[in-house]
């Protein structure tokens, strides 16, 4: 059998734009991510490693893919939560948070940044409250159960980029959630409830395993975004070397050095850390895409 | 299990579904709720099953002698069904009819292969036996809607509530499956409440029908009763088609139907008879304006002399081939049987 059967097709020109598509698909998406390959096979096995493997790459994976995980899991959970009473609950107001849901999507990504740092830094509106060194603790202490509690640090450290990577997730969940649970009709409830279940096992046997195929897309989106996501973090996070650096800005940090230093193969250094970053997430994304296939088995007719 | 609704009434917003209904259901009748769209029966069915609660007070619900009026939907044992089914998609059917079941307090739960010795019986008894392991996805509308009535069925209800049921089917389904559900009915003998808007499925199945209009119930009877003696002009208009013929009207029978001054009559299609005018007897006279012969029965529409009005008549095929009736023809109009008349609306 030919990959293409002789029938004609439903679409007309379908040939054409078969074509199209693989045409643009190359030019926008495939030529790119080749050169990143092509530029990184310029380095010897060796040079490979010691480009991408190094103490501070490391420390960089590690803070980018824990912060990243974190940020899409409260995204996934509390997403779920803002999409479900944006759509179940009419309430005054409705309309201004499910556009301010948006807002992540259309602010330019480094007046996030800015913007985030300002509020959470020590003297910021929220900082001043959390900060160590804020206006709160640099007086008090709270002392809990013997346990001393002197404030945490939210701009300058990991948590910083956790908030960021948070900011810019949300309305990934949200948005895919909302028309799943507009589907989602209150009738199953009602039918959950005269077969005898508590509210408690509705939610949890009835409208949660209904809801996970699109959390796990929501989820998947807002982890790919964090992932790559460099404007909003790179002001909050303070990029202290083996701490604080996320990958994204190891590779232009790279950039610039072989920019500056003349190197045998441009950019490879940098292309080297870029192509672990891709190969990670792929197979990552590439998990998560299995796990939402099982959680859909039930949809194939 | 009989269901009495006392003094039901409910209000949204500013807006009555139901007002002051009263409804008594004995047990082990299937009962039919019928009505046009938007008249109250799905809030009166959702208040019997406590998923909808009537306003604060007004009157009660009672199941057999119990006051159900404050029990919760899980606590009252009714079996609801839905008229888009709400199947659970990401649950087998066989899961699905086990899920009442499967949801009960430890103490109350019978083991595994109890459960599925029921989900077995069930699946058998809705013609399923081989489907248990599809998703609701994977059949076709009739067939869900018998998985949902499994599911409401699993939990042994002791009332089962059906709303519309079988509103999303096509014609040639809808009728297999109202059989299939009077003889199941005739079999189990569990004390149903149906609603439909299709007058058809109600008088066929139902052993009593229950006629809603505008928030009240306009009448309560069997299907024949509700169909012969209509008591209200709505009930009249509602159930199969009727002529509203403007009195006086000679074509009334002398002596059972006082002929009014002025009124209307109430008078069914087939209840009508016509000759031509030539072989005398008394009637109303008329002349034939339209005739439609397809099918067993002839429609033939007739303007009355007086310039009254049109009045329709159903006539057997045998009978207008018998006496040649054409366009044109003039004709006398005489009611079969006493009429109801003149209602003080
Ligand atoms: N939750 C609600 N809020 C406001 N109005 C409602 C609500 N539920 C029902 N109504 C109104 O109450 C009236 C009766 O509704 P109901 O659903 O009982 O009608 P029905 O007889 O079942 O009609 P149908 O045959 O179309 O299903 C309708 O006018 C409807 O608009
Ligand atoms: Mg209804």
């Amino acid at each position: 059998m030919s990959l293409f059967s002789k029938q004609r097709s439903v679409i007309p020109g379908f040939g054409l734009s078969f074509g199209f598509t693989m045409f643009y698909l190359s030019l926008i998406v495939l030529i790119p991510l080749s050169a990143v390959f092509i530029r990184t096979s310029g380095l010897s096995w060796g040079e490979f490693w010691n480009a991408a493997f190094n103490a501070r790459e490391l420390a960089s994976y590690k803070v980018t893919f824990l912060s990243s995980f974190a940020a899409a899991g409260v995204n996934g959970i509390f997403g779920t939560i803002l999409a479900w009473v944006l759509v179940r609950y009419p309430f005054p107001g409705r309309r201004v948070i499910d556009a301010l849901v948006d807002l992540p999507f259309a602010l330019p990504t480094a007046v996030a940044g800015i913007s985030l740092t300002a509020i959470y830094s020590k003297n910021g509106w929220i900082g001043k409250w959390l900060d160590p060194e804020g206006v709160f603790f640099s007086v008090n202490q709270i002392n809990l159960f013997g346990l001393k509690f002197e404030g945490i640090k939210v701009a300058y450290s990991a948590l910083g980029i956790f908030v960021a990577m948070t900011f810019i997730g949300l309305p990934f969940v949200v948005r895919t959630l909302q028309p799943v649970i507009e589907e989602l009709e209150p009738e199953l409830e009602e039918a959950a409830s005269t077969l005898g279940a508590s509210r408690l096992q509705a939610l949890y046997k009835v409208i949660l395993p209904q809801l996970v195929p699109a959390v796990l897309t929501g989820f998947a989106l807002a982890f790919a975004r964090a992932l790559g996501e460099y404007g909003s973090i790179v002001f909050i996070s303070g990029n202290q070397p083996n701490k604080t650096e996320i990958t994204p800005f190891r590779i232009i940090t790279k950039l610039e050095e072989s920019n500056a230093a003349g190197a045998a193969v441009p950019y490879a250094t940098a292309t080297a850390v870029a192509v672990v970053m891709l190969v990670a997430s792929f197979v990552l994304l590439f998990l998560i895409n299995l796990l939402q296939k099982w959680s859909r088995r039930h949809q194939e007719a | 299990m009989s269901i009495t609704a006392t003094n039901i009434t409910k209000t949204f917003g500013n807006y009555t579904a139901l007002n002051a209904v009263n409804l008594h259901v004995p047990s082990g009748k299937l009962i039919a709720l019928l009505g046009p769209s938007g008249s109250g029966k799905t809030t009166l069915l959702r208040i019997i099953a406590g998923l909808e609660f009537a306003d604060q007070g007004s009157g009660n619900i009672l199941f057999g002698d119990e006051d159900v009026t404050n029990v919760p939907p899980g606590k009252r044992g009714v079996g609801f069904v839905f008229q888009h089914y709400a199947l659970f998609r990401h649950l087998s059917v066989a899961e699905n009819i086990a899920f009442g079941l499967k949801v009960r307090k430890r103490a109350e739960r019978p083991d595994k292969a109890t459960i599925a010795a029921r989900v077995k019986e069930l699946l058998h008894l809705i013609q399923l036996e081989d489907l248990g392991g599809r998703y609701p996805a994977q059949l076709s509308g009739g067939q869900r809607q018998r998985v949902a009535l499994a599911r409401a069925l699993a939990v042994q209800p002791k009332v089962l509530l059906l709303d519309e049921p079988f509103g999303a089917l096509d014609a040639k389904v809808r009728r297999d499956l109202r059989r299939w559900l009077r003889n199941f009915h005739d079999e189990i003998h569990l004390t149903t409440v149906f609603v439909t808007h299709d007058q058809e499925e109600a008088l066929e199945i139902a052993d009593e029908v229950v006629i809603m209009n505008q928030a009240r119930v306009e009448q309560v009877g069997i299907p024949q009763e509700v169909y012969d003696r209509p008591t209200t002009p709505f009930v009249h208009k509602f159930l199969g088609n009727v002529n509203q013929i403007v009195l006086p009207w000679s074509g009334l029978i002398p002596g059972t139907n006082v002929p009014q001054e002025d009124g209307i009559a109430f008078v069914r299609p087939h209840d009508i008879e016509l000759v031509h005018f030539n072989t005398g007897r008394d009637g109303d006279p008329a002349q034939v304006v339209d005739i439609h012969a397809a099918g067993p029965v002839a429609k033939v529409a007739v303007k009355r002399n007086d310039g009254k009005g049109i009045v329709d008549v159903e006539l057997s095929r045998a009978y207008l081939d018998q006496i040649r009736l054409r366009e044109g023809d003039h004709v006398l109009l005489r009611v079969r049987r006493p009429v109801a008349t003149d209602y003080a609306i």
